[in-house]
């Protein structure tokens, strides 16, 4: 009798980039609902776009590379880009703007780079970039959150406004106000105290209202997936840990001059960009002190634009100038072999 | 930056290491510790391999057609790599020629073919008396157990009379029974201390008395064999040896990696292309401890081992099997497959190796036979792009990084290969079992080492032709040398010669010179 052969080992891997994908779209469910919940439905017709128009450039990309399109298309990682994009545009942002984004981020960050595990950058901070750099008067349009909000927008008003860019009861005024970084970036551009700046109604306990508790959701989605041990828990903490330990002495130094640690890392997409974007495997690093290194420096950047940067939040910048590091800190710490000497 | 610790701070054993990476694995042991170790019916004939293992052929000792007794000598080795091979048992020789063999590069192999004669009756060599093991001198006893052809029975096969043979090393303090099988499904080593401790704890002995220096003698068992922790400790107190100690290591693969235990147990690390007995540590699978004990107490040689079969069989269990036993004779008195199985093993399922056919036979390495269902194995064409997500750098144990190795060998740079230590690589398989883009990484490292030492080898080669060019190069120089010396040497003697000539010419010119006029101004000189 003869049986197939093949090299060892003969069982299979018990995950898949589909499973993992998965379990990263999972994570982001709380964040989405509660980001849903506090800005509006806008999120969710955000979601809807970027991913209808991830999913047709991926397609288009795979059919244009000869690439096995069945397999690729359900392995959910565009899903995750386009996610991830969605959720860092503001919820009344016309629907061009998922559609450039994605086109940057999967058919120029994605593609061109050579498809799934090659892309040199993260796909959905390229996206995010382009439209910071191109449209960046798109991000002060940012809707209120629930409790500040003049008026609740139905489900036909939001969509009307994405699709025809005209706020059509009021004025843009009226639907939106600034984030709580952009206020604060405002107040202290006018010379304002950073406590004094807080006292607007944006601000809740220690990051922005509502803000904040989207954080929270995040950063539940975030352990759960380090639990699975989907993500390494040292980006994250590396992340976080040099924000905190960065701005603390600075607050109690001066408190009036700079923000609370905590509003730092509860505000903007600090806690998105710990468990979500700088955790992304394949633009990071892939050595153990590496992925230190890459926590801390993106903590690092992400401060350095939001104290001086011309944007609100240096998230997609901070992420992108870190991806084009990880190769060379990768080449530098690398571990040492077992057996060999230190 | 850590640096690889170079003495022990506790006695070996004492406190237990971790060593990196690892994956946790369901056993799928208990289905084949069900019933006690058996023999299996005498199978029609014996087909026995010359090439028992890696690295060395036999030479047959006898001819077609020969009658041979139990435990006869069938070959010896050409090498000293190598190990005797003994008749299994009584009967004729009927052939010596090509069979199916279980090397992958090789799909056939030169086999001694024995029918038995079902009288098992034993050569006068193993019913000759020896003196007891615990007078004899290090070189006899390492003498008798390499004429017993004992080699590694956990797999690795490498003979054990050359593990101790330790002249070159610092004195060996630390022997290792290894009985953590790490791998899931094979279970030969646990029934084995199951039902004879005392006889594994002799073999230990008696292998730390050929060691002459050794101070512990450390059984390793897994934490989830509960019960053969307690038959030890009884043997342990029959035996009464204050070096035996008994440890229960973490079941994590691949915990039972020599290297591996040996840091567990004594938190020390195994240089790099170096050995165990550097450390002044051997470690020895617990079967062949016990085949130790039958060579040296029972006067047997090495002419059969356990082995289990399992998996999707009827009756999976574990067999006390004579070598060159057929694999098809074990599977049918095992009940016979399951539904669906597409693909045999020797060994476990993650670093076994396939057998594409069932009428190769057992040899000293087979440890475990295992029956795979097509549903159970790897899709070998489901790969995806490497997504970088490091879940293999994490389990790695040789805290390489699989992905970064698996790029060197896919753009053919073999220079990062070696940068990055493919050569330390213990192709444990850890990486392939948790990428999530199902990437056949142990595949690629296997292929990406053969190249890095072919290429080695030609770097060898050229070195060596370089250096004989060279050579002759320098001896041809020197010849030219020696011939241009040699002519000037000539054409000096020859200048010379004329020159005296010359010289002797003018002489006598001179004297016929001043015999025909005195010289002048010479002479008022000699006037003053
Ligand atoms: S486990 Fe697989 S996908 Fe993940 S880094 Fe390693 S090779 Fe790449
Ligand atoms: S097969 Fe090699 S690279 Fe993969 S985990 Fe084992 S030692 Fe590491």
């Amino acid at each position: 009798m003869k049986f197939s052969w093949s090299g060892a080992p003969h069982v299979p891997a018990q995950t898949s980039v589909a499973g993992v994908m998965q379990q990263v779209l999972l994570a982001l469910t709380p964040g989405v609902i509660a980001l849903t919940w506090f800005f509006g439905t806008g999120v969710l017709i955000q979601l809807v776009l970027a991913l209808v128009f991830a999913y047709l450039f991926e397609y288009l990309m795979l059919r244009l590379r000869k690439q096995p399109v069945a397999l690729f298309l359900s392995d959910y990682s565009a899903a995750v880009t386009a996610v991830l994009f969605a959720l860092c545009i503001p919820p009344l942002a016309p629907w061009w703007i998922s559609l450039i984004g994605m086109f940057f981020a999967m058919v120029i960050a994605k593609h061109l780079y050579g498809g799934l595990g090659h892309n040199r950058f993260n796909p959905a901070m390229v996206g995010l970039a382009v439209i910071l750099i191109s449209f960046p008067l798109i991000f002060t349009h940012w809707s209120p959150p629930r409790s500040l909000a003049e008026t609740q927008l139905s489900l036909s008003h939001v969509i009307s406004i994405i699709f025809t860019g005209n706020p059509i009861v009021a004025g843009w005024d009226a639907i939106t106000m600034a984030t709580p970084l952009d206020t604060l970036r405002t107040g202290s551009a006018r010379g304002l105290l950073v406590t004094e700046v807080r006292t607007a109604s944006v601000f809740g306990d220690y990051g922005g209202l509502g803000w904040e508790w989207v954080a929270n959701w995040y950063c539940l989605g975030g352990l759960w997936l380090l639990y699975r041990r989907v993500i390494h828990w040292r980006v994250p903490l590396a992340l976080l840990g040099t924000v905190f330990i960065l701005t603390t002495p600075l607050y109690l130094f001066d408190p009036d001059a700079n923000p609370l640690p905590l509003q730092h890392i509860f505000s903007g997409a600090t806690m998105l960009a710990a468990f979500f974007i700088a955790t992304d495997p394949v633009s990071g690093c892939s050595t153990p002190k590496g992925q230190l290194l890459f926590g801390c420096g993106v903590a690092i950047l992400l401060l350095v634009i939001r104290r001086w940067g011309a944007y609100p939040d240096g998230v997609a910048f901070a992420i992108l100038v870190m991806n084009m590091f990880a190769p060379l800190i990768d080449r530098y710490t690398r571990p040492r072999v077992f057996g060999h000497p230190g | 930056m850590t640096t690889a610790p170079i003495s022990m701070s506790h006695a070996p054993g004492e406190y237990l290491h971790s060593f990196p990476g690892g994956v946790k694995l369901r056993h799928y042991k208990r289905m084949s510790c069900l019933h006690p170790i058996a023999r299996p019916p005498m199978p029609d004939k014996l087909s026995l391999p010359l090439k028992q293992h890696v690295g060395s052929i036999a030479e047959p000792v006898v001819t077609v057609g020969q009658t041979v007794l139990k435990g006869e000598l069938l070959a010896k080795p050409n090498n000293p790599f190598g190990a005797l091979l003994h008749a299994p048992t009584s009967g004729y020789i009927s052939a010596i020629d090509q069979q199916p063999v279980i090397s992958p590069e090789h799909a056939t192999g030169a086999c001694i073919t024995l029918i038995p004669d079902n009288e098992d009756i034993w050569h006068p060599s193993c019913q000759r008396m020896i003196p007891d093991w615990r007078h004899m001198p290090k070189h006899e006893l390492i003498e008798h157990i390499a004429t017993a052809g004992i080699v590694g029975l956990g797999g690795a096969v490498f003979p054990t009379h050359r593990k101790l043979n330790t002249d070159f090393a610092p004195p060996i303090k630390t022997l290792i029974l290894n009985g953590a099988e790490c791998e899931p499904y094979i279970s030969c080593d646990e029934m084995l201390m199951r039902e004879h401790p005392e006889e594994v704890l002799l073999g230990g002995q008696i292998l730390a008395h050929a060691l002459e220096t050794v101070e512990h003698i450390i059984i390793a068992l897994e934490d989830q064999m509960g019960e053969v922790e307690d038959d030890f400790q009884r043997a342990r107190r029959l035996i009464d040896d204050p070096r035996i100690r008994i440890c229960r290591v973490r079941t994590i693969y691949p915990e039972g990696g020599e290297r591996q235990l040996i840091k567990v147990l004594t938190g020390l690390e195994v240089p790099s292309g170096g050995y165990p007995q550097q450390l002044g540590i051997v470690c020895v699978n617990v079967g062949t401890a016990w085949s130790v004990k039958r060579a040296l107490v029972d006067r047997v040689p090495l002419i059969e081992r356990v082995v289990t079969v399992t998996g999707a069989v009827n009756d999976p269990r574990n067999w006390l099997t004579l070598l060159g036993t057929p694999v098809s004779h074990l599977l049918k008195i095992s009940g016979g497959f399951k539904q669906n199985v597409s693909r045999l093993v020797m060994g476990g399922p993650i670093m076994g190796m396939a057998i594409s056919d069932d009428s190769i036979s057992i040899t000293k390495g087979f440890n475990c036979l295992l029956a795979l269902q097509t549903h159970q194995l790897r899709n070998p064409q489901q790969s995806m792009p490497c997504i970088n997500c490091t879940e293999c750098v994490r389990v790695c144990p040789a805290k390489l990084m699989p992905q970064m190795l698996f790029h060197s060998i896919r753009t053919d740079n073999t220079a990062d290969s070696s940068n990055l230590s493919l050569q330390d690589c213990i192709e444990c398989g850890c990486c392939d079992l948790v990428c999530p883009s199902h990437i056949p990484l142990t595949e690629y490292f296997r292929w990406g080492k053969s190249q890095l030492r072919s290429r080695l080898h030609e770097q060898q080669r050229a070195t060596k032709s370089e250096l004989r060019y060279r050579a002759r190069e320098t001896r041809l120089k020197t010849e030219q040398d020696q011939k241009q010396q040699r002519r000037v040497a000539r054409q000096q003697a020859a200048s010379d010669q004329q020159l005296a000539q010359q010289n002797i010419a003018a002489a006598l010119a001179r004297v016929r010179n001043k015999q025909a006029a005195p010289e002048k101004p010479n002479d008022q000189d000699s006037d003053k």
